[in-house]
């Protein structure tokens, strides 16, 4: 039983039970240290039926093929790397894939700018080294060295934003599938099973570059956006549910009508026009993805569950939308106006969502 | 005794399973489903010049219109059994229903000429690829690939072509589906040509048809030969000529509108020669066009793209990898996931840019032959021939030289670029000269054969092309367009009709950006389609039409616009006004100079467009120099802001400045308003000044340097010093040659 005051548990303890349906109704062959076949990766990613009656919740909308290419790589000894626009599931794909391939989303390393080689590939315990001299038991592991060491896949989050000279100590891990340890005269070997995932987001500026040699190594996988409006609305409606859960909001059901609403404004700004084509309108620099629409929603949930009668309405949500379109004081200030003028007003039954909105801009 | 080989049309995996078939049980006889009267081409199927893919043209030599064609591929089974036929010595026989009938059938059926369509592109899906259809149901997107796992995996390699049969015996008694008349007269004659064979004593025919069409000839008991010939009665028998010319794999392409055409010729192409490791040979042709187009690709990632592709048809639970598993597997190894780079390599890619080729011996079309009888009696058989390209120059007032540029540019119209003219200028019509270069491509051939089903001759067939071309078409500009190609290609009977369409396109625009687009060119065929004896009459009517249009629509159209827009329609004046000066006979400017006039005056009009406008009004003496001032003097008024003086300034300058020289009230007000420019202003619009002034010649802004100079130092009197500063001995010198050359002497 998971321990219930964690916030968010891990993907393989949360889907726990889904993961044992599936280990226990597999029979394609797996392989070696996978828990599960690529293909039951696939169901448990894509949601499905079992045999024997389990309902797998589906983890990802979109399209099933770019799962399937994400597993096959996997499969194969090539690590893989999935780019995309914050906000399109890479670090969500990424966990639950390493959960029901090795049963672990735990080997982590969390790319930042700061990042030093350690993190990747070993540090030491210096009080041992100091003590001891160089020798195993000083040794502090990486999550990159242990996922060699027991064939597992290790994830590297925001893999851009680390350092270009620390990328590089991947390059012999995922082309050698060694780890050279030069002050013990030792390496380790990685098992089967070894494999990296990778995310990294393609909008931001000032990232790193990954050089080709490392780039070489990679099969990239580009998470898109949702591709409709119905897409979109239940990938939010579901999160907000499961989010819900988590922070003990009193159970309602999820703002059908609201999530559409917010989902078509999201959508009609990010594409520069409305979803019937007509019209052309000014995008704002923010993101607008997915993951912000539900962040929305559940922060209007939260409001209307404290602060109001419990049911989510166009006032709850109306602080954070403007919060996530505007983020630039000017520009997106403008377009957001322009928005509201020339669209919302005229939209039937909006009104109510015209005035919050307004409100707050005066 | 005979067989029945159901097969899919273009199949690499019937083509092989139908090699080992003949192998095991070598037949007497082959009949294959083809036109019986293209068996005259049999002969030359042999030739070793000849590489498909190729495709016999079958066509009533009386009436061009009536032709087809019958593509074979390396991999198509039917290419395959003729070869085998061939090379064994064993007789091969076309069994199908005789072109020359199905050319008549069409024509009762319609009641009217059409170009016909090979048999097979009628049918619909299930006829023409039933396997196809099956395999879709059966979940695979591709049908080569349910045929590899249905009928070519380890252990399935019974008798696959009595599976066929039942498989469609099935599905045509259980559909019920009423044939076509067409269909059920094609199986008849099928038929009689089986009971032919069997009748002439041989003893193990093999029958190579479409799989559809396999049942309708394996119960040939079931049929009784007077239905058979009541079917076929009163259709008769023409001479139809059949000859071999080489074909494309565009062509053979689905894409490319051939209905019985396979979706990815170069895969099926590698599947066929080379099953094994087709997946790693597509992956390696995938990191070769990568390169071609300077991207990186190794060696090593065309690797590791064929074991994705493979693990991914794993997953999937499919023998073998497809097109979708390949792509997405080189768009994740190769391209990083962006689409773009395969994008630029998917035509060659999926559908391979081979052509076929067919030895000089074997006959011609007769498009082909007109061609070279006029390359011929142009004496251009030599540039014909070279492989390296060649100039030409042309004077059109030499009867053969205006002949030669008909010709190539009636090929330009046909899309067949043997020549390009070189440096054309804007107003080429006018010229008397042309430069070409010469070069002719072998795969222009295809081009020329393509060109065939729309004439008999090159002359014709461009009329008819361009006629096609303009009636896909209502935009004025491309009508244009055609009307210059046709004028140029000397197509004079497709000229006229043109005219008629511009007239009514022209009459339906209501953009005068079209028309003002449009006025210029057709000035120019109207003042120099003489040079190349057209009757240009009705260009003139036209123009009469437009150009009072424009002149009514032009001052509102410039009103308040941007200055992006504004340079766009100054470009148009410009060229307008050189147009119509150049009608000056035909057409009263008077009309056009009020026009210039209202857009001079009118306030919001761009200053850029009332600047130009005044300055062809002086050009035009319509305006005389006061009032040009004082036009000028209101534009730079200072209550003006003083990025619009400058733009004002841009527009009346446009082209020269010799009028401020010459104009010192002019030269004056400008002085005026530069110098009473505040310093801030003058930073401002001092880019704007210098791209006004940069067109100028060299000597004209020395002058005007010169000018500004002595504006300020004013009471300089005369620049005596400046014109005496030439060695009078030396000058003198020149004046008896002078004297000589004027006749003074």
């Amino acid at each position: 039983m998971p321990d219930q005051t964690i916030l968010r548990p891990p993907a393989e303890e949360s889907y726990a039970k889904e993961l044992e349906a599936l280990r226990a109704s597999d029979s394609r062959p797996k392989p070696p240290n996978w828990t599960l076949s690529p293909q039951a990766v696939t169901t448990y990613i894509m949601g499905g039926k079992l045999e024997d009656g389990t309902e797998i919740e589906p983890k990802y909308y979109g399209s099933r093929r770019l799962i399937e290419v994400a597993v096959a790589t996997l499969a194969t000894d090539r690590a893989l790397l999935l780019t995309g626009i914050p906000g399109t599931a890479k670090t969500w794909v990424s966990e639950h894939l390493a959960a029901a391939v090795s049963g672990t989303s735990r080997l982590l390393v969390q790319g930042t700018a700061g990042l030093s080689e350690e993190a990747l590939r070993y540090g030491w315990n210096y009080a041992r080294l100091i003590a001891e001299g160089p020798s195993e038991r000083a040794l502090v592991p990486s999550p990159v060295m242990l996922a060699m060491q027991q064939g597992k896949v290790a994830r590297i989050e925001e893999l851009t934003r680390i350092p270009s000279d620390v990328q590089d100590a991947l390059i012999t891990v995922l082309s050698e599938k060694i780890l050279p340890i030069p002050e013990l005269h030792t390496d380790v070997q990685a098992r089967q099973g070894f494999n990296i995932i990778a995310t990294a987001n393609n909008r931001d500026k000032g990232v790193n570059e990954l050089s080709s040699a490392l780039r070489r190594r990679f099969n990239t996988v580009v998470m898109p956006l949702p591709a409709t409006l119905e897409e979109e609305v239940a990938i939010v409606k579901n999160r907000v549910e499961q989010i819900g859960e988590s922070l003990r909001l009193p159970p309602a059901p999820a703002p059908i009508e609201e999530i559409r609403r917010l989902v078509t404004i999201f959508r009609e700004l990010r594409n520069g026009k409305t979803e019937d084509g007509k019209r052309k309108l000014k995008s704002p620099g923010s993101t607008l993805s997915t993951a912000e629409a539900i962040s929305v929603i559940s922060n209007g949930q939260a409001l209307a569950t404290h602060f109001g009668d419990g049911e989510t309405r166009a006032a709850d949500i109306a602080g954070s939308l403007a919060g996530a379109v505007v983020k630039d004081p000017v520009q997106d200030k403008t377009a957001w106006l322009e928005y509201l003028e020339t669209v919302v007003k005229e939209r039937e039954g909006w009104e109510d969502l015209y005035e919050a909105c307004r409100e707050l801009l005066d | 005794m005979y067989h029945i080989y159901g097969i899919r049309h273009h199949g690499p995996g019937s083509a092989r399973s139908l090699l080992r078939a003949l192998e095991a049980a070598p037949p007497d006889c082959l009949l294959i489903e083809a036109p019986a009267d293209a068996e005259p081409a049999l002969e030359h199927a042999w030739h070793p010049g000849i590489i498909p893919p190729v495709a016999v043209l079958l066509y009533d030599e009386k009436d061009l219109s009536k032709a087809s064609y019958l593509p074979f591929a390396e991999f198509s089974p039917e290419w395959q059994a003729i070869r085998y036929g061939l090379a064994r010595g064993i007789p091969v026989l076309f069994m199908d229903l005789p072109m020359s009938m199905q050319f008549q059938m069409e024509e009762d059926k319609q009641g009217q000429m059409e170009i016909p369509l090979p048999s097979s592109e009628n049918e619909e899906p299930i006829v023409r690829d039933p396997m196809g259809y099956i395999a879709e149901i059966a979940g695979f997107s591709d049908s080569e690939r349910w045929w590899e796992a249905t009928f070519e995996q380890p252990g399935h390699e019974g008798d696959i072509f009595s599976a066929i049969i039942e498989l469609h015996t099935a599905l045509r008694d259980e559909l019920g589906r009423q044939e076509t008349r067409h269909n059920r007269v094609r199986e008849a004659y099928m038929r009689k040509t089986l009971r032919q064979a069997l009748a002439g004593g041989y003893k193990n025919v093999a029958v190579v048809c479409g799989a559809w069409h396999a049942p309708a000839l394996n119960r040939l008991a079931r049929f009784q030969p007077k239905d058979d010939n009541a079917l076929l009665k009163g259709l008769r028998k023409k001479k139809i000529a059949a000859t071999w010319i080489p074909w494309s794999y565009k062509r053979l392409a689905f894409q490319s509108g051939y209905r019985a055409g396979v979706v990815s010729p170069a895969w099926y192409a590698l599947l066929f020669s080379r099953r094994g490791e087709a997946v790693q040979w597509w992956m390696a042709r995938v990191a070769g066009l990568l390169r071609k187009e300077g991207f990186n690709a190794s060696a090593a990632q065309a690797m590791e793209a064929a074991r994705l592709a493979q693990a991914l048809a794993a997953i999937r639970q499919q023998p073998v990898a497809g097109i979708g598993e390949m792509k997405e597997a080189a768009l994740a190894v190769f391209c990083e996931g962006n689409e773009e780079p395969l994008q630029l390599i998917e035509e060659q890619l999926v559908i391979g840019n081979e052509v076929g080729e067919v030895p000089a011996d074997i006959p011609q079309i007769p498009l082909q032959k007109d061609l070279e009888s006029r390359i011929r009696s142009l004496r251009l058989a030599k540039a014909f021939r070279s492989a390296v390209p060649e100039t030409k120059e042309l004077d059109l007032r030499k009867a053969n030289h205006l002949d030669i540029s008909h010709l190539l540019h009636q090929l330009n119209v046909l899309e067949i670029p043997w020549g390009k003219v070189l440096e054309a200028p804007e107003n080429r019509l006018g010229s008397f000269h042309e430069n070409w270069r010469l070069e002719w491509l072998p795969e222009y051939v295809i081009k020329v054969i393509e060109a065939g089903m729309w004439g008999n001759t090159v002359h014709s067939a461009a009329t008819f092309y361009i006629q096609k071309r303009a009636a896909g078409t209502e935009e004025l500009s491309s009508l244009i367009g055609l009307a210059r190609e046709a004028l140029l290609a000397g197509i004079t009977n497709a000229f006229n009709p043109l005219v008629g369409r511009i007239e009514d396109a022209a009459s339906l625009t209501r953009d005068i950006y079209y028309l003002m687009d449009a006025l210029p060119v057709l000035a120019d065929i109207a003042r120099y389609g003489d040079t190349r004896q057209t009757d240009v009459e009705s260009v003139r009517a036209l123009i009469r039409h437009i150009a009072p249009r424009i002149c009514i629509g032009l001052p509102a159209a410039v009103l308040h616009i941007e200055e992006e827009p504004a340079r766009e329609w100054h470009r148009l004046i410009v060229q307008n006004n050189r147009a119509i000066s150049l009608l000056g006979q035909e057409l009263s400017p008077q009309q056009w100079i009020e026009t210039l006039d209202k857009i001079a005056r009118a306030g919001g009009a761009h200053p850029l467009i009332r600047g130009l406008c005044s300055r062809m009004l002086f050009d035009r003496s319509a305006h005389p120099p006061p009032e040009t001032a004082r036009l000028m003097r209101f534009a730079l008024s200072a209550a003006d802001e003083a990025q619009s003086g400058a733009l004002w300034l841009e527009g009346f300058l446009y082209g020269s400045g010799l009028l401020l020289i010459h104009l010192p009230a002019l030269w004056a007000i400008l002085d005026e308003w530069v110098a009473e420019m505040p310093a801030a202003h003058f930073d401002e619009i001092l880019p704007l000044l210098r791209r006004a002034f940069s067109e100028f010649t060299p000597p004209e802004r020395e002058k005007m340097l010169r000018l500004a100079r002595r504006g300020m130092q004013e009471p300089e009197k005369n620049d005596a010093s400046v014109e005496t500063a030439f060695d009078q001995k030396r000058a003198k010198q020149v004046l008896p040659t002078v004297k000589l050359l004027l006749g003074l002497d």
